[in-house]
Formats: C-alpha cells, structure tokens, sequence
C-alpha cells in the first residue's frame, strides 16, 4: 500500500533521478474526499492539499531543496492542486532564490527544475500583472546557476536550439516534418520553432503579431495559460509531434 | 522484600511486582498555591476514576515502589547520586515531531465511548499510575515536565527510601520549620517531592518496554483486553499512529515529542498503558495544563533551538493555533487517512 523507495534520511546528497513521466490524471475522487488529491497509479498516494502545503511548508524550512523538488513532481497534475501551486510554486521559487545557492544540480535535472523555476516565476509575474501572460509576455529572467548551465536564452529559444534551427531551415523550405524535427527533443513547442522559422524567412527575426494569435489559439486563447503552455511542453518531451503543433 | 528494580533493560525478565495493597484514603498535601495554615480534609473525595485497590496490606508497604532498591537508572548508582536531568544532544538533531495524545494517537471519547476498553482502560491507567507512580501523592503538585523539580532533588541513593513514611503526605512547599512531623520547612517537602519524581523516571525507564512487568498477571489479563478492544473499536488506530510513530523514533535524527492536556503522571500512564513509551522517552513528555500547549512549544523550540525542524501533529484547533504562533508546520490528525498519509509521507523521505 505504501510502496515506494525507502530513502535514507540523511544520505541525500545527490539530487533525486528525474522523476517518471507524469501519469495521466484521474479526476475520481472528489465526491468521497473533500480536496483530496486524485490517486496517481504507479504508487504515487493521494494527499491533501493541506498535507501537500505542510510537506512544503517543512521541506522549505529544513532547506530541503532536493526533497521539495522531488516531493513535487511526484504530484499528480489535477485542477484541485493547480489551486494551490501558485502557493507551492513561489515557496519553491523562494527556496531556490534563498537556500539553493550552495547548492548545484546535476545539468540532467536542470530542465526540469528551470521548468518549475520558471513556472513559479511567471504566476508571481501574472499575480503582479493581474491577468494570464502570452507566450511573448513571459519575461526573460535570468536562471539561478544552481540549476542553469548559463547558456544564453534569447526569445525562449537557447542558443544551440537556433543552430539546430539553422541547420534545418538552411534546407529547402522545410516542410512539417522537418519543422517537427528540429522541434523535438528541445525545450519549445514545435509552433514556435514554426514560427521561429515563419519570422527567419520574412526576415524580420521579430514575432509578429500573427504567429502571436498563432501561438494563443494553439494554447487555446490568447495568452493561452501557464497549464496547456507547460503542458505543450511536457508533451513535446515525451512523444513527436507529428502534426506540427496545434497552431491550425 | 519486593524485588529490587531491575534496570532499564529490555532484555531483563523479573519477578513479578507484588500485588499492590490497599491504600487507605490518605490526607491529600495541600497545593503549593494555599497556605499550610488550614488544614484540608483527612478524607479526601474519591473521584469515580481512581478506585482504591483492594487488598489488605498494611499502609506501612502502601507504596510497593519505595521500598524497592537500587534507583534503576541506566549507569547505575552512580548516576543516581545527581539528579539526572534530561540528556544533552550528542548529535545533529534534524526533525521535532510534536505530537497531541488524546484523540490523536489514542481514541478514548471518539470512538470508544462507554466500552469495556474505556471503562477498564481508565481504571487501569489510574490503577497503574496510583500503585507506581505516586499518582495520589502528586495530584495537586502537578508538573509540566519530569525533570522541573530536579533542582531540588539532591541525588541521595534512593535504594530502600520509604516513600510511604517519609512525611512528604500532608506536607507543603510552604511548611515552616517545626511544623508538623518536624520538618526542616519547604525545601525538605521540595526535595521528597523532586525523589517522587526521580522515581516516577526510574520507573518509566525500566519497564517502558515490558509494561507488563508492572501488573501482576489479573491485571495483565485485563490490559490486553482493554488494547485488543481498543484496537478493535477504533479500527487500529493505535497501530497506525505506531507507524510514523516508529519511523521517527528509529531515525537518529529526529525526536516524537509528547504534549498532553493530560496531567503529567496520568499521561505517564497512559503512555505505559497504551505501549507507547518505546516511541517516547520520558524528558520528551510534557504536560500542558497549567501553561497551556503554546508555552509547550515555546519551552520545546528553546529545547532544541532553532536548527531542527518542528512539526506540530495534532487534531484540534489547540495544537493548530499554537503551532502557528510559532511557525510550525502542521499536520491535522482528524481520520486514519490522515494517519497514513503521514507515515506514507516518512516513508517515502518527504518529512
């Protein structure tokens, strides 16, 4: 009932592994608990909202960086908790900006922790703002270097990405497939390496107002919300995206 | 003789304790708060819950444990010739779990209701506490912590000490000297009083892992009753909060930390009662009612200082406030869902 791996309480000195691939989401339990947590399957235990918050709350104070951030990714991603991980997320974004200076991950978790750093930092840049960013509206903010190998990020694109780009678009028009290629396995969706590519070749290196509404409608209005934005993102890590994007 | 107090061992088996004989109704010490002056009762009121033991032995051996020798304390005599207060931290201590008992990790009024388990279970806990743990004597001088009158405690070898007969009943902090029975004035009354509690230590120690040792085999029978029913009714509550009770004592780096609305002695009972005393070291108990469980706390967090982290484990909005005055997380113990999601949560490293 409780399985999952024993880990010794003291001997965590490396970071966590990455976690699996989350599990898709079951919304059952609603009417029986009162906020609790959807079971995930592969051992994953259903916790409250409440409990989750006190397991941050702890975690936070101890300075457990590497346990928070496992603790959170082996949440289940549900609407219920989405309520409450703007609070999650900006205590972790705290504990990142205080605690984890002394601290450098290994560059395999970078990606993710960046995803979660970056999470935290756009719902405190939409509390201030008071409404959803866009794609274009989410700042460029420098990464801490516990988590960040301090490669270059311009217009959400990392430098080795645009060369990946490059080499593609110096092919013929590249059709979907190419596009999809060069967008898999990195970092943005592939609408955006469409329309990366859109903007090379108009030649204005700028994102225009089109390939903006684009961006929104694949993300399902504009500014299209932090959840499809980062769950476009998890999807495009973890299977090809064939059809090019949602951009049509 | 009873037989001398083993030590604290687990591996020990001794005789049994003889059967504790009658008390007869004792002139209760007044409270340190009211003046030696007037006189209280010699009779004092018996509460429904303390049932006077039946038996014949005479008052003079009223109190088996005083006459048992040997202090019991783990590095023997020696140790006993200072008062001994609570260990110092030989370690890094990481997590402070502060948990409530009552309706937390023993259902008494919740579930049980007027069950044999809670009829007897009382009755047993009062029984124990009365026979081993002074519960009469110190009923009005009661304690937050074991260890709070150790100042007057002057270490003496309290081997074959009459607590029966040592004039500490129907004495005061206040007394003056060449008051009744001719004692020196308060400080002597303080010192009997900081030797019960010495005692009440000793005892705690030696049997917190066979508690059984301390009834004789009637009342042995009755007490595994009263916990197979109590686990019964209450679905195996105790077991479950045995669990994260466990791990945390296993770790060593972190600490179950006990604050009662209980008075102490009785709680020290309930503990013993309810097989809780392995999860749970006497200097770690406190009882919170006469300050209240955020003095509780306070006194905790400048225990242990500010490194460690606290948890606050309790179910009512007593443990969730003062918990909060200090900025302690806390984890709310209303249903056995909660009771596994905590020990799923130790388990798996998250706490």
């Amino acid at each position: 009932e409780f399985a999952g791996p024993a880990v010794p309480y003291h001997h965590q000195q490396q970071p966590p592994p990455p976690p699996p691939p989350p599990q898709q989401q079951q919304q059952q339990q609603q009417q029986q608990q009162q906020h609790q947590l959807s079971l995930g399957s592969g051992g994953s235990f259903g916790f409250t909202q409440e409990q989750v918050a006190c397991v941050c709350e702890v975690l936070q104070q101890s300075g457990s960086v590497d346990r928070l951030a496992r603790f959170l990714w082996s949440l289940p991603q549900c609407d219920q908790l989405h309520k409450n991980e703007s609070v999650i997320k900006a205590k972790a974004m705290e504990l990142y900006r205080a605690g984890g200076k002394s601290y450098s991950f290994a560059p395999q978790n970078h990606a993710r922790l960046q995803e979660l750093w970056l999470k935290a930092h756009y719902i405190e840049a939409e509390k201030l703002r008071g409404r959803p960013l866009g794609a274009v509206g989410k700042p460029e903010v420098p990464l801490p270097r516990t988590i960040w190998d301090g490669e270059e990020t311009s217009y959400c694109f990392k430098e080795k990405q645009k060369c990946a780009a490059r080499v593609v678009h110096a092919q013929p028009l590249p059709v979907t497939k190419g596009e999809a290629r060069a967008g898999r396995g990195n970092r943005p969706h592939t609408t955006q390496v469409s329309n990366w590519f859109k903007n090379r070749r108009s030649g204005t290196g700028r994102v225009t107002r089109d390939a903006g509404s684009m961006l929104g409608s694949g993300g399902g209005g504009v500014g299209g919300g932090l959840a499809s934005m980062s769950a476009d993102m998890k999807r495009a890590d973890s299977r090809s995206s064939e059809s090019g994007g949602g951009g049509g | 003789r009873p037989p001398p107090l083993p030590p604290t061992t687990i591996a020990s088996r001794r005789p049994e304790p003889p059967q504790p004989p009658q008390q007869p109704p004792r002139p209760r010490p007044p409270t340190q708060a009211t003046r030696a002056a007037t006189s209280r009762p010699t009779m004092p009121a018996t509460p429904d819950e303390k049932p006077r033991m039946s038996g014949g032995k005479s008052s003079s051996a009223a109190v088996s444990t005083g006459k048992i020798g040997g202090t019991g304390a783990a590095g023997g005599v020696a140790a006993s010739r200072k008062a001994n207060p609570s260990p110092g931290l030989g370690f890094e201590l990481e997590r402070v779990f502060v948990w409530d008992l009552d309706e937390t990790i023993i259902l008494f009024h919740s579930l049980l209701g007027g069950t044999y388990a809670t009829r007897f279970g009382k009755s047993l806990i009062f029984r124990l506490a009365d026979a081993h743990l002074f519960f009469n004597d110190l009923e009005e001088c009661d304690q937050v912590h074991i260890d709070d009158v150790s100042s007057d405690d002057n270490g003496q070898d309290l081997a074959g000490y009459d607590f029966a007969n040592d004039g500490f009943v129907g004495g005061t902090a206040n007394m003056q000297p060449g008051m009744a029975g001719g004692m020196r004035g308060g400080v002597e009354w303080m010192r009997k009083l900081a030797y019960r509690y010495r005692r009440i230590k000793d005892v705690y120690n030696a049997y917190r892992n066979n508690v059984g040792g301390l009834l004789d085999p009637g009342k042995r029978e009755e007490w595994h009753q009263v916990r197979q029913e109590t686990e019964q009714f209450t679905d195996s509550w105790l077991t479950l909060a045995l669990k994260s009770l466990s791990i945390i004592a296993n770790r060593s780096a972190c600490v179950n930390v006990l604050v009662t609305n209980t008075q102490l002695v009785p709680a020290l009972g309930k503990i013993l009662v309810f097989g809780l005393a392995p999860v749970f070291s006497v200097e770690n108990v406190y009882s919170a009612t006469k300050i209240g469980k955020e003095s509780c706390f306070e006194r905790i967090a400048s225990r242990y200082g500010r490194k460690p982290t606290y948890v606050a484990i309790g179910d009512s909005h007593d443990e969730e406030a003062a918990a909060k005055s200090l900025n302690w997380p806390f984890w709310r113990v209303q249903n056995h869902n909660d009771l596994a999601a905590l020990s799923y949560a130790l388990d798996m490293g998250y706490l």
